[in-house]
Formats: structure tokens, sequence, C-alpha cells
């Protein structure tokens, strides 16, 4: 008997499920087109469409919306920083949803915590993203086991793509193409996360509970230890941050420690702005075509060396996000190539529910006294 | 994508499209290919998790169109890299931080030849794979279970064809060696 010949017998496998293939498909008719034409050394990381939390239906507790925005001095962009105390979160394109939805949301810091004030800090706002972070850190945790991300994404030309993430606290993850479609995913235990965030979350959390340049180098993930602190990796610890903020949304710890993250990039530039009238951070990155190794000035001095940085032309596209500023959590996002304007917008709308809840539809808020606005 | 000329253009066609961005374009590559790539993973990893790491296959390729060589007149091969890529995060998060040790996917002969002792030969080959290590034992699995030729191979693994063929020739020796130390003694090869 001919090896292959008996190898290829064990090889049989039944085939996927149709709504397997199907729901692939959906996912990539609505991922984000960040990754664009690339010429990296390897796939980029982002495995999903990137998430911004336009708000719809959000319960608003007072006793904890005293918290303040987190705002850049000299560079407000629209209205001044301070929240409202009374002001809701629920904004933004609030599309119709086909259950009815309180929930929670990932709260603000307590009312005690001390306010920055427009003007505390003098320019480009990267110790604004650091004071965020501890203001965040402060928030009490969340009520429910699950994140539900709601996005809608546009391109300009056609309608917009909605879809539905639902990121659970013990990993696992759901998606369909809207939010009634999740219910079934969940009751059927049809998760497909397969840990794919777990790496990213585990590196944000690392730089709120461990060393920051630790957490840069596992978030970076280099492809070779030479490489690693050298900044060359500056576009995929972009990147799989806001997969981390993305995944981990309702983790005040892991939006704290994106935002200590990315605070450690000189290609991020922080702006104020205002998202539906929400206070918002504009975080905006900027990855040049060029060689990865000419622009952080390395001198491959292996051949190993030589060959990855032969391979890392890479950049060549901008993006940009919109943080709430009591919060962390992502209001809106956009990107393209660079010199040119958007190719895609995504809004976000992020809530905590309960597997449970999902599972029957209802998407009820689980803690009805930790619903905050954001 | 009937395999015709006219069908091999118009899948070269969508292709073209689909690493250039075209969504639509990338999702009828994703209809075209979607079972060959669950494939690749239900015999590596079981169905249920081909299952839940499907999506994030087709996620990454989308994202990483750009490294697609458009001299390669088939996406399968690109595709099974992006797999192997995939499985080999998936297995690096386990909770216990190891991959599991190889094993034949769980009924691999649902035809099960009734002349061929399946359980204990699947032992045997299991073992001679487990034996290969991954570098020649994934050159063996994509030439038998997917298909592919030493050349697209080297695709999926990103080595010159030349080492994919000393590999396999390599790894057939040693699996036919096990095979052939196995199977003699079974009453199926025994004179009636």
């Amino acid at each position: 008997m001919d090896a292959l010949e008996v190898l290829n017998q064990y090889g049989r496998v039944e085939p996927a499920e149709r709504s397997t293939i199907d729901a692939a498909a959906a996912a990539v008719l609505t991922a984000t087109d960040a990754g664009g034409p690339r010429r990296f050394g390897r796939p980029r990381r982002s495995a999903r469409p990137r998430a911004v939390w336009p708000r719809r239906t959000l319960v608003v507790a007072g006793s904890v919306a005293a918290a303040t925005a987190i705002a850049v001095a000299g560079v407000a962009t629209t209205a001044g920083p301070h929240r409202s105390p009374s002001t809701h979160v629920a904004t933004g394109a609030a599309s119709a949803t086909t259950h009815h939805a309180t929930r929670t949301v990932p709260t603000p810091g307590p009312a005690h915590h001390p306010a920055v004030a427009h003007g505390d800090v003098a320019h480009g706002g990267k110790a604004v993203l650091s004071r965020l972070a501890d203001s965040v850190l402060k928030s009490p945790a969340e009520a429910g086991n699950a994140t539900l991300v709601l996005r809608s994404q546009t391109d300009g030309k056609g309608a917009p793509i909605p879809g539905a993430d639902l990121y659970a606290d013990n990993g696992r993850y759901y998606y369909a193409h809207t939010e009634s479609g999740l219910p079934a995913q969940v009751k059927a235990g049809h998760s497909q996360g397969g840990g794919v965030f777990g790496r990213e979350v585990a590196a944000a959390k690392e730089a709120v509970t461990g060393n920051l340049d630790s957490a840069i180098q596992a978030m970076e993930d280099a492809p070779d230890p030479t490489l690693k602190t050298t900044g060359i990796n500056a576009d995929w610890l972009w990147e799989d941050s806001l997969d981390a903020l993305m995944a981990g949304a309702g983790n005040p710890t892991v939006r704290a420690g994106v935002l200590n993250l990315v605070a450690s990039l000189h290609q991020v530039s922080v702006a104020n702005a205002t998202v539906n009238g929400t206070s918002a951070l504009q975080l905006t990155a900027h990855f040049p075509n060029e060689s990865k190794c000419a622009a952080n000035h390395i001198k491959p001095t292996t051949a190993r060396m030589k060959k990855i940085c032969a391979s890392l032309v890479g950049g060549g596209f901008w993006e940009q996000i919109n943080l709430d500023a009591t919060t962390g959590i992502p209001l809106s996002f956009a990107g393209g190539a660079p010199g040119q304007p958007a190719s895609y917008h995504i809004t976000y709308q992020v809530s905590r529910v309960t597997l449970a809840d999902v599972a029957a539809g209802h998407f009820t808020a689980s803690s009805p006294s930790t619903t905050a606005g954001a | 994508m009937d395999g015709s000329l006219d069908g091999n253009a118009a899948e070269a066609e969508t292709v073209a499209a689909a690493m250039a961005g075209d969504r639509e374009a990338f999702s009828q590559l994703v209809h075209a290919h979607g079972q060959a790539v669950h494939a690749f993973l239900a015999r590596r990893a079981g169905r249920p998790t081909a299952d839940e790491l499907l999506t994030e296959v087709w996620l990454r390729a989308w994202r990483s169109r750009g490294g697609y060589d458009p001299e390669w007149p088939d996406p399968r091969p690109w595709l099974y890299g992006i797999a192997r890529n995939v499985l080999r995060a998936h297995w690096r998060l386990r909770t216990d931080g190891s991959r599991p040790a190889f094993q034949l996917a769980e009924d691999p002969w649902p035809a099960v030849d009734d002349r061929i002792d399946a359980g204990r030969l699947g032992r045997t080959l299991a073992e001679a794979l487990a034996g290969l290590g991954d570098d020649y034992r994934e050159v063996l699995l994509l030439v038998a279970w997917e298909q592919l030729r030493p050349s697209e191979v080297a695709v999926t693994l990103g080595l010159s064809a030349s080492t994919v063929r000393s590999r396999l020739h390599r790894a057939r020796q040693i699996l036919q060696r096990a095979i052939d130390a196995t199977t003699p003694q079974h009453p199926i090869f025994q004179e009636a």
C-alpha cells in the first residue's frame, strides 16, 4: 500500500455546515479595510472588524455621571472637554434594535476622582492618555459576562454594513450579521473565537499590572527577538492594541492598558473631538509606506535581520479612533491610505450583557445598579 | 469555478478582484474555497475547532491580501498557509500553553474499508506521523490530504520547491516503512 494513498483515506472529513461558510463570508463583507494592500512579512493580526461604539439606548446613572472627561489642552477641536453631569451617552447613529435593549455600559471612574481639567496638559496629549488610563482603572467592575459590540461600517458608497460581535469574558466570541442573529449563535455554542485575541488582551492587561516594556513586546509580537524594543513593529503594536481594545472593551483594565500602550507610540497624535455630543479623545496614527528598518534607523547586523528588514516594507496607512474621553471606550473609527481621505468609517455601540440574556434574546442589563453613562 | 478554461479564467478574475479589495469577490472566494479551508482545519484539529477558526482564517486572508502573489493561479496554497498560522496561534493560546500531540482526526475513515484494520493502521500512521516532526509531517499532509503539488506546498510553507520535494521524499519513505512493517501481518494480506 502506498503511504500517500493510505494517508489520503484518513483525511476524509465531513463537510462544514453551510451556515459556517456563510458566516465567514459575511464576516469578510463587514471587515474593515484597514489591512489594504500590505507588504509586511506576515499577515496582519487584526482579525476582526475593528469596533467603535456609537451608542443608542443606554441608561444613565446620575450618581456616577459627574466623572469628567479627559481632554488635551490647546487642541480642542470642538466643544469643551467637560461632560455635562447629566449628559447621557446614548447618541450616535441610533439604529433600531430588534431586541429591547437595556444594557449596562462600561462605567466612568468614580465621582470623587479628580477631574483632568481643560488646560491640564500642555501639548501633544500623550500624558492625557495615561491620565485617562488612571481614571478608567478606577471604574467599578462591569456587570454582565460579555461585551456586545454593534458596529456599522461604510465606505461612503453603499449602504452601511452592520455587524454584531459578542465577546464573552470566558474568551468565546460570537458573531452575527445583526444583533438578531446572536441568540441562535449563543444557544448553539457557535463560538468563532478560538482565543483569537487572547494574546492581545493579555498584553493590554500586562501594561497595567506588569511592566510596560514587556507588555509592548508582548503586544507587538516581534518576528525576531533582536528587533524587540526598536520600535520597528509600531504599526503592529497599534493594530493589536486596538484589537485588544475591541475584544476587551468591557474590561477597564484592558482599556487602561491599551491607553498606556498607544501612549508609547510617537506615530500617534492626540486631539480633542466630539462624537455625537460626547467628548472624545481623537487618536490618529500615521504609518507611512517605507522601509520599516530605515524609518526606525535600524541597521541590520545579521543575515536574519537583513532578511527581516527586507520584508518589512510596510505601513502605508493612517487610522483614527475616537475614544470616549471619560471611559476610554471607542466611539468611531476611520482610516485610509497615506495622504488620502478616509476610505471607511465605522461606528460602534458597546454594552455589557449576559450570555444567558442574549441566548434568550433579551439583551437586558444584568445589574441596573451599575448602569451608567459613559 | 468549474475547472474548464472559462471557469479557470473566471476564477482568476475573481481572485484578482478579491485581492484588489473587492469584498463581493472575496466573499465568492469564501464560498468557493471555504470547504477546503474548513477541511484543512478539521483534519488537523477536529470539526468543532474548524468551525471556530474558519472565520478567523478568512478575515486574516482579507487583511493580508496584499501579500498575495498574482502569479499564483490557485489561492488555496496561500489560504492553507494562513490557516496553518491561525491553527498554530490557536494551539499557542491553549490554557495549558501546550500544543496537542499529533493525532489523526476523530472518525477519520467514515467509509471504512472493511478489508483493513483501520484502528490498528491508524495507530501506526499516527505514531509515524508524530515521529516525523512538524516540518516533514506538514509537507506530507499537504500532499496527501490537500492534494497539493510540491510547488504549491512551497507557497503554503514558505519553502523552496526543492526543499519540499526533499522533505516529501524522506517523509514518504519513513511512513512507508511504518506501514509496511504493520500491514504484512494483517490477515487480509495473507494468501487465501
